[in-house]
C-alpha cells in the first residue's frame, strides 16, 4: 500500500518522512509525494489506482484537492477504488461537507495530528 | 293763531247770541266772556248801497234806507265789476255800566271799512278810497283795536262805509264773507280784550318767529344727522321730513305777520293747514319706527291719507272739524300704540312718551283756555308748548338714544378690546407653546444628530472591525501553514533527538558522551521552547480563524437564563480550579418569563464565558489593590423589552477609561499581560453577537466602579 501525499508545500515530504521514519524503515508504509494535483494524477496514471491511499490537501494552486477527488473517482471507478483522505484548514466546514459528498473516505484538518493520522492509517498497513 | 285754532275742535264752539232792541242800548252785561260785543249782528242797522260822504251825517233821514245788518252783506250787493259798496247806520247808547271803561273797536273781516261816530270819522279798516287814495282791503288778523270813546248815557250815531269785492276763489262770495267775516265787520271790546289784542298783535310775530326758528333749527339738525349717515337714519329722516313740514307750516304762520293780500293769505293758510296736518301724521309713523314696528307703506300711507283728507276737507269747507277729527284720530292711534307697546318703552323712548303727553296736555290746555275765553293771554304759551314739545322730545330722544348708542358702542369697543386682548394673549401663549415646541424639536433634532453621528461612528467602527477581522483571518490563514511546520518539525525533532540518544549516542566514546549529552539536552530544551511558543502562536491563529468561520453551529430555541447560569458556573469553577483563594459573589437576576430565543448556544456560551472571565479578571485585579471590605461581585441579569432579549454582565471591578473602552472590540487589543490574553476574546464575541446573531454588544464602564457588558439579541 502506497500513501500518496498531495500538497503544494515542499516541506511536507520531509515532515512525513521524518514522522513516519519508523514505518518507512520497517517498510510497513510506502510514501509517494506529489506537489500538485496534476502530479498526483500523473503518478496514478503511471502506477495505477490500486493499492494507493491518497492523502490530499484541498487548497492548492491550479487543480484543487476537490478536483483531484472528482477526477480520481471518475477515472478509477473499478473496485477497490483508491482510499482518499482530504486535508483542509481548520474549521473549513463547507469543504468538509463537499469533500464527503464528493466521495472522500475521510477528512483531516490542519494542523495534522499525526497520532490521529497514524491511527487512521493503521487498517491499511501491510496491505 | 287763527290757523292753529282751525285744527282744534274747540274752535267751533263760540258764537255768542245777543239780545236785540230797536233803540240799541248797550250794557256791559252784553259782553261775551271775551269782553266782546258783535255790533254787526245787531238788528238796528239800516243800509243803503252806493257812496255818499254825506251819509255819515247824524241828521240824515234814513227812512228810505233798508233795514239790514252788516252781517247780511253778501254777493248780491256786488255790481258787475264785483265791487260791493254801501253804508250801514245805527244809533246806539252806552249805559252807565260802561262808565270809565276803556272800550275799543275792531273789524275782523277783509272788507275796507270807515267808521264814523256822530258824523266824524273815528277810524278806517283798510282804505275805502273815500279819501281819494286807492282802495285797500283790510287785513283782519293780529290787529289792534282802535279806541272807542263814547259818552255813556248819550245816543250816538254809528255809520259804516263798507267796500268789498267778490272773492277770487268763489263767484258766490264776497271776500268779507270768508269764515263768516261779515258778522265780525264791527266789534266792540272791553278793556281786557282791548289789551289782549294789543299784546297779541305784538307777540304773535314773536311766537311765529320762535316756532319757525325752532322748527327750522330742528329740521336742520335732523337733516344734518341724516346726512351724517349716523345711527337710526331712517327714523331721523322721518323726523326731519316731519320737522321740515312744520317749518313750512311755520313759514305760513309767519307770513300772516307780513299781512299778505287776500289771495296769498287764503292759499298760504290752506297749504299751511295741509302741511301741519301731514306733519302731525308723522308723529304716529315715527312712533311706529321708534317702537321698532316693521315699516309698512300701507299703514304710513293710511295715516298720512287721513291727515291729508282731514286738512284738505278743512281747507275746502272752511271748518276745522275734519282736520281736527284727523288730528284726534292720529292722537288716539298714537296713544293706542304707546299703550299697546308700553313694554317696549324704555330708556330714550320715555322722552318721546313724555313729549307725546306734553303735546296732548298742551292741546287740551289750549282747548280749555279757549273754551273759557277766546282772548286768553296764556294761549300763546299753550300753543307754543303744543307746537314744540313733541319735536323737542324727539330731539331729547335722539340725544338720549345717541348716549345709549355711544354707551353700547363703548361696551362693544370694550368687548372688542377685551377680545383683542384675549386673542393677543392666546397668540402669545400659542407663540410661546410654538417656541417651546420648536425648542423641543430642535433639541430632539440635535439629539437625533448626535445619535446619528454616534451611529455613524459606530458604523465606521464596525466596518473597521469587520475589515480588521477579515484581515486577521487572512493573516491567520497564511501564518497557519508555516506555523504547523514549525510545530511539527519541533515535535519530530524532539523524537529524532530521543532516537539519537537511544541509538548512535550510545556508541560514542564515554569521553564524548558528556559533552554530546549536554548539547542534546540544550537542543531538546530549545525544541520544547519552540514547541511551546509554536503552540501559543497556534492558539492565537486558532482564535483568529474563528473570525473567518463562515459556518457556525445550529441555531435552536434556547433558554438564555439557563445558558447564562450554566456558563457562569463553568467560568467561576474554572477560575477557582486555578486559584483556590479566589472568591466572589455571584448574583443572578433573571427575568422569569423570558421567552426562548433562536441562537447558537455554544457561541453565545463562548461570548458569555469571555465576558465572565473578563469580569472575574477585573474583580480579582481590584481585590489585589482595594482595601479590605471590598466584596468582589459579578452580576448577570436578563431582560426583555423593545423586541430584544438582553443579557447584562456587570462587575464591580477595576472598570476602564474611555480610551480603553474605545478599543476593546478590536482584535489583539488586550490589557492583560502577554501570556494571559490573546486580545481576541471580545473581538470574537463582538463578531458572534453582531454578525452571527444580528444583535449588539455594548460596554459601559466607570474606572474603579465597574463595567457592564450588555448583549442584546433581537427576538425575531
Amino acid at each position: 500500500m502506497t500513501i500518496l501525499v498531495v500538497d503544494d508545500e515542499l516541506d511536507i515530504k520531509d515532515l512525513f518522512q521524518q514522522r513516519f521514519r519508523r514505518e518507512i524503515r520497517s517498510q510497513t508504509l510506502h510514501f509517494a509525494f506529489a506537489h500538485s494535483a496534476q502530479q498526483a494524477m500523473d503518478y496514478l496514471n503511471q502506477h495505477g489506482g490500486k493499492d494507493v491511499l491518497i492523502l490530499s490537501d484541498i487548497n492548492m494552486p491550479g487543480m484543487s484537492g476537490l478536483d483531484l477527488l472528482r477526477r480520481v473517482r471518475s477515472d478509477y471507478p473499478l473496485p477497490p477504488p483508491p482510499v482518499i483522505m482530504m486535508i483542509t484548514a481548520y474549521g473549513d466546514a463547507p469543504s468538509y461537507q463537499q469533500a464527503m459528498t464528493e466521495g472522500a473516505n475521510d477528512f483531516l484538518s490542519k494542523p495534522i495530528d499525526f497520532e490521529q493520522l497514524r491511527a487512521k492509517l493503521q487498517p491499511f498497513v501491510g496491505q | 293763531m287763527k290757523t292753529l285754532v282751525a285744527f282744534l275742535l274747540v274752535s267751533l264752539c263760540l258764537t255768542p247770541c245777543l239780545a236785540q232792541d230797536t233803540t240799541l242800548t248797550l250794557t256791559n252785561r252784553m259782553f261775551s266772556s271775551d269782553q266782546l260785543i258783535n255790533l254787526s249782528t245787531m238788528r238796528d242797522w239800516v243800509f243803503k248801497a252806493g257812496q255818499n260822504p254825506g251819509w255819515a251825517s247824524p241828521a240824515l233821514n234814513t227812512t228810505s234806507w233798508t233795514k239790514r245788518r252788516p252781517s247780511d252783506l253778501s254777493i248780491k250787493d256786488a255790481d258787475k265789476t264785483g265791487r260791493a259798496e254801501g253804508w250801514f247806520r245805527c244809533r246806539i247808547r252806552l249805559d252807565s255800566t260802561f262808565e270809565g271803561m276803556q272800550l275799543g273797536v275792531f273789524s275782523y273781516c277783509w272788507a275796507a271799512v270807515d267808521l264814523y261816530v256822530d258824523g266824524r270819522l273815528i277810524t278806517s279798516f283798510g282804505n275805502t278810497g273815500a279819501n281819494g287814495r286807492p282802495y285797500a282791503e283790510h287785513y283782519p288778523y293780529y290787529q289792534k283795536a282802535a279806541p272807542f270813546d263814547l259818552t255813556t248815557g248819550q245816543d250816538h250815531l254809528i255809520a259804516l262805509h263798507v267796500v268789498d269785492y267778490v272773492s277770487p276763489f268763489s263767484k258766490n262770495q264776497l271776500k268779507a264773507q270768508l269764515e263768516g267775516g261779515t258778522s265780525k265787520i264791527i266789534r266792540i271790546v272791553g278793556p281786557k280784550t282791548f289789551n289782549w289784542l294789543h299784546v297779541n298783535a305784538r307777540l304773535s310775530p314773536v311766537y311765529s318767529a320762535i316756532w319757525l326758528t325752532v322748527s327750522f333749527l330742528l329740521a336742520t339738525l335732523f337733516w344734518l344727522l341724516v346726512f351724517q349717515n349716523l345711527y337710526e337714519r331712517s327714523l331721523i329722516r322721518l323726523l326731519a321730513i316731519g320737522e321740515t313740514l312744520l317749518v313750512f307750516a311755520s313759514i305760513g304762520l309767519m307770513m300772516e305777520v307780513l299781512e299778505p293780500a287776500f289771495i296769498y293769505e287764503v292759499i298760504v293758510y290752506r297749504i299751511s293747514g295741509v302741511l301741519l296736518g301731514v306733519a302731525i301724521a308723522f308723529l304716529p309713523i315715527t312712533l311706529l319706527r321708534v317702537l321698532n314696528y316693521p315699516s309698512s307703506r300701507r299703514i304710513d300711507s293710511f295715516i298720512i291719507g287721513i291727515s291729508v283728507l282731514g286738512s284738505s276737507l278743512t281747507a275746502y269747507t272752511n271748518t276745522g272739524l275734519p282736520s281736527s277729527l284727523a288730528t284726534v284720530l292720529q292722537f288716539l292711534f298714537f296713544f293706542a300704540l304707546l299703550i299697546w307697546a308700553r313694554k317696549k318703552i324704555k330708556g330714550a323712548l320715555w322722552a318721546i312718551v313724555t313729549g307725546a303727553f306734553l303735546t296732548i296736555a298742551f292741546a287740551l290746555g289750549y282747548a280749555i283756555l279757549q273754551l273759557s275765553s277766546f282772548f286768553n293771554p296764556h294761549l300763546g304759551y299753550a300753543a307754543t308748548g303744543f307746537f314744540l314739545s313733541l319735536p323737542l322730545s324727539f330731539l331729547v330722544y335722539i340725544a338720549l338714544r345717541f348716549k345709549e348708542i355711544v354707551a353700547e358702542d363703548r361696551a362693544k369697543a370694550v368687548a372688542v378690546v377685551q377680545i383683542t386682548e384675549e386673542k393677543r394673549q392666546l397668540l402669545a401663549t400659542q407663540n410661546q407653546r410654538l417656541e417651546q415646541q420648536v425648542e423641543t424639536r430642535t433639541a430632539q433634532l440635535n439629539q437625533s444628530l448626535i445619535d446619528l453621528r454616534a451611529t455613524q461612528a459606530q458604523l465606521i467602527q464596525k466596518e473597521k472591525l469587520a475589515s480588521l477581522g477579515e484581515l486577521t483571518a487572512g493573516v491567520a490563514h497564511e501564518i497557519q501553514n508555516p506555523l504547523n511546520f514549525v510545530n511539527n518539525f519541533a515535535e519530530v525533532s524532539t523524537e529524532l533527538i530521543d532516537e539519537l540518544k537511544e541509538g548512535p549516542f550510545q556508541k560514542l566514546p564515554d569521553s564524548e558522551k558528556g559533552y554530546a549529552d549536554e548539547i542534546l539536552g540544550d537542543l531538546s530544551s530549545n525544541l520544547q521552547k519552540i514547541n511551546h511558543h509554536g503552540g501559543r502562536a497556534s492558539s492565537i491563529v486558532k482564535g483568529m480563524l474563528e473570525h473567518s468561520r463562515t459556518e457556525s453551529g445550529e441555531r435552536r430555541p434556547t433558554d438564555l437564563n439557563a445558558l447564562a447560569d450554566e456558563y457562569l458556573k463553568i467560568a467561576y469553577h474554572g477560575l477557582r480550579a486555578k486559584d483556590k483563594d479566589f472568591n466572589a459573589d455571584l448574583k443572578t437576576n433573571f427575568m422569569t418569563d423570558l421567552g426562548r430565543i433562536e441562537v447558537v448556544p455554544q457561541e453565545i456560551g463562548r461570548v458569555l464565558l469571555n465576558l465572565y472571565n473578563n469580569a472575574f479578571y477585573a474583580v480579582i485585579k481590584k481585590q489585589k489593590l482595594a482595601p479590605s471590605g471590598y466584596q468582589p461581585t459579578v452580576t448577570v441579569s436578563t431582560h426583555q423589552f423593545n423586541g430584544q432579549l438582553q443579557i447584562r454582565v456587570s462587575d464591580n471591578g477595576t472598570g476602564m477609561p474611555e480610551s480603553v473602552k474605545a478599543k476593546i472590540f478590536q482584535p489583539f487589543f488586550t490589557t492583560k499581560p502577554t501570556s494571559e490574553g490573546t486580545g481576541l476574546g471580545l473581538s470574537l464575541s463582538y463578531d458572534i453577537v453582531t454578525k452571527g446573531h444580528g444583535g449588539t454588544l455594548t460596554a459601559e464602564s466607570e474606572p474603579n466602579q465597574g463595567t457592564v457588558f450588555t448583549i442584546a439579541l433581537p427576538l425575531t
